[in-house]
């Protein structure tokens, strides 16, 4: 079977990757930045890459890794924040509460801890698969989770405990 | 799988939701090709900047490129001014994200990059914009009155579509009246919106929304009755007070007839906006006193004449890549005839030293004042990053 051409595949993948990027950087519109740069990357050497038995992977990958890279270097210089900066008193009644207190401590975690936890639960990627992504080795990836739920949990914890 | 878990699943979700449709991504790799390609000219000294005279058609028009000093400058003309909104005595407007909230009139917005440690004292309020917040945090000393009135513009990623059912409001005040309460939905001014309510540190915390509207406003008042006629106040604007649109003309930017060399500036402004905008939005816009008003134009006036029209059509990039916004300046002088001037802030980089450091320095000072009038990242992610960007004034 012929391999895609890059534009069958980003008119096949695109949105799919769209969404991991949202969901990483947790702003639509640097997503659209980042799956741009990687698909860019990816371009540049597209018959090499379309040969690769998932090349989903492999541009996954690039999208992952840059958005590491990006949030360190941003976090020297400036800290642009999609989310309203962190405040006391955050309604925790309803589900609707929780998750904007959620988006405010994942926006607080290093960045890969972030992708830890989104290539675990919403990309379904075993440890293994996380780890290969990130260059790193397993048993980072079970530390890095590990302390990021910790952290995500403790902030819950306390901003219910603040509540009258 | 534990609460937590679940809950994390949930969350990445429906932020994956909200990704961006309809995005044309191969148009979008198109357009970073075509601006690599001519960084790389750039870098290798193949694109020489040359002054073109060309039958002026409207006004003149001069372009400077600096990909360094990463602004882009552009005049087009002529352009119409729009509509202001008029904020009742003893208020001042705000707006974000297209709607619009009438302050206190003392209320300020003290965190501009050329003031970024003036808070002020405990009896005024501030208005913040979302990167003021890490601004400051990095450059100011912790403020002697940690505790402040304020309205905080946010984004969410997320508009608000469903979910959990909130409250209806009741008849009055849209925010509950009780801390921790569901949070309620209802009109305000025409638009539907939810509003929640905590008591943190002895002051009221109001978390207001548009529905639709992936923005976020958040109240940190003394009284209820502060926020509350904060919040009854909100409407949605398409031109925000200082007569910026709130969604990115589809002229900025754009060519406007040929060009000569001479004054940026045609004539001598009375009146000068700046709007600067972020993937095709209001970030905020400002008037300028008569002092920047000068500053300004005479950091015009010094950039002399520089590409031709047809590279900068093949150098326009969509919005969205150009992740280092856009400053739309309005200038007016005193017939009423308008002039708008566009600054492009590239965030692609060229690696410091390499190249573009004599245009860096044509808009040096541009940039550098500026940055000190517009009071959110536009300065800061645009102009600050490399050695040889100036500071803004502190």
């Amino acid at each position: 079977m012929a391999e895609p051409t890059f534009e069958q595949y980003v008119a096949s993948r695109g949105a799919s990757l769209l969404r991991l990027a949202t969901v990483l950087t947790g702003d639509p519109h640097g997503a659209q930045d980042l799956v741009q740069t990687a698909l860019l990357k990816a371009s540049g050497r597209w018959r090499r890459v379309s040969r690769l038995d998932h090349p989903d992977a492999y541009v996954r990958k690039i999208i992952v890794n840059r958005y590491v890279s990006d949030r360190r270097r941003r976090s020297s210089t400036e800290l642009v924040t999609a989310a309203v900066p962190e405040r006391g008193g955050v309604d925790m009644v309803d589900q609707l509460g929780v998750r904007d207190e959620l988006r405010r401590v994942l926006a607080t975690l290093a960045a890969r801890q972030r992708a830890v936890l989104v290539l675990r639960y919403y990309a379904d990627l075993g440890d293994a698969e996380i780890a290969a992504l990130l260059g790193c080795g397993e048993s980072t990836v079970r530390s890095q989770a590990s302390r990021a739920l910790a952290t995500v949990r403790d902030r819950l914890e306390t901003v219910r405990a603040e509540e009258p | 799988m534990n609460d937590l878990e679940t809950l994390l699943r949930e969350h990445f979700s429906a932020e994956a939701d909200g990704a961006t449709r309809d995005v044309d991504l191969v148009g979008g790799i198109r357009g970073l090709r075509r601006n690599r390609r001519h960084r790389r000219r750039v870098v290798a000294g193949a694109a020489v900047a040359a002054a073109v005279v060309v039958a002026a058609v409207a006004v003149p028009l001069t372009v400077i490129t600096s990909h360094h000093g990463r602004a882009t400058v552009v005049t087009v003309g002529p352009h119409e001014p729009v509509g202001l909104a008029k904020p009742p005595p003893g208020e001042r407007a705000v707006t974000w994200a297209g709607i619009q909230f009438y302050v206190p009139a003392g209320w300020l917005q003290p965190l501009s990059l050329s003031n970024p440690c003036a808070l002020p004292s405990l009896d005024r309020g501030v208005v913040t914009y979302p990167s003021d917040t890490p601004v400051v945090a990095m450059r100011c000393p912790p403020p002697a009155h940690p505790v402040l009135q304020q309205l905080q513009f946010g984004d969410t990623p997320i508009p608000y579509t469903g979910g959990p059912d909130p409250a209806r409001a009741p008849s009055g005040s849209l925010c509950p009246d009780v801390p921790s309460a569901r949070p309620q939905v209802g009109e305000i001014g025409g638009l539907s919106a939810m509003c929640s309510r905590n008591w943190s540190r002895g002051q009221w915390v109001t978390t207001f929304q548009v529905l639709a509207v992936p923005s976020v406003y958040v109240l940190t008042t003394n009284t209820k009755a502060v926020a509350d006629a904060i919040v009854a106040s909100a409407h949605r604007v398409s031109v925000d007070e200082n007569g910026c649109a709130v969604a990115q003309p589809r002229n900025i930017g754009a060519v406007a007839g040929g060009g000569a060399g001479g004054p940026q500036v045609v004539g001598t402004p009375v009146r000068g906006v700046v709007c600067s905008y972020k993937a095709g939005r209001l970030v905020v816009g400002v008037t300028l006193n008569a002092e920047e008003l000068t500053r300004i134009t005479s950091d015009l006036n010094a950039l002399p004449a520089r590409y031709t029209p047809a590279e900068l059509a093949a150098q326009k990039v969509p919005s969205p890549l150009d992740s280092g916004g856009l400053a739309s300046i309005v200038l007016t002088d005193a017939s009423g005839r308008t002039q708008q001037i566009t600054v492009q802030g590239l965030q692609f980089g060229v690696a410091p030293g390499v190249a573009g450091a004599t245009q860096s320095a044509l808009t040096q000072a541009l940039a550098a004042d500026l940055g000190g009038v517009l009071p959110t990242g536009f300065g800061a992610s645009a102009f600050q990053e490399g050695p040889t960007a100036q500071l803004p004034r502190s």
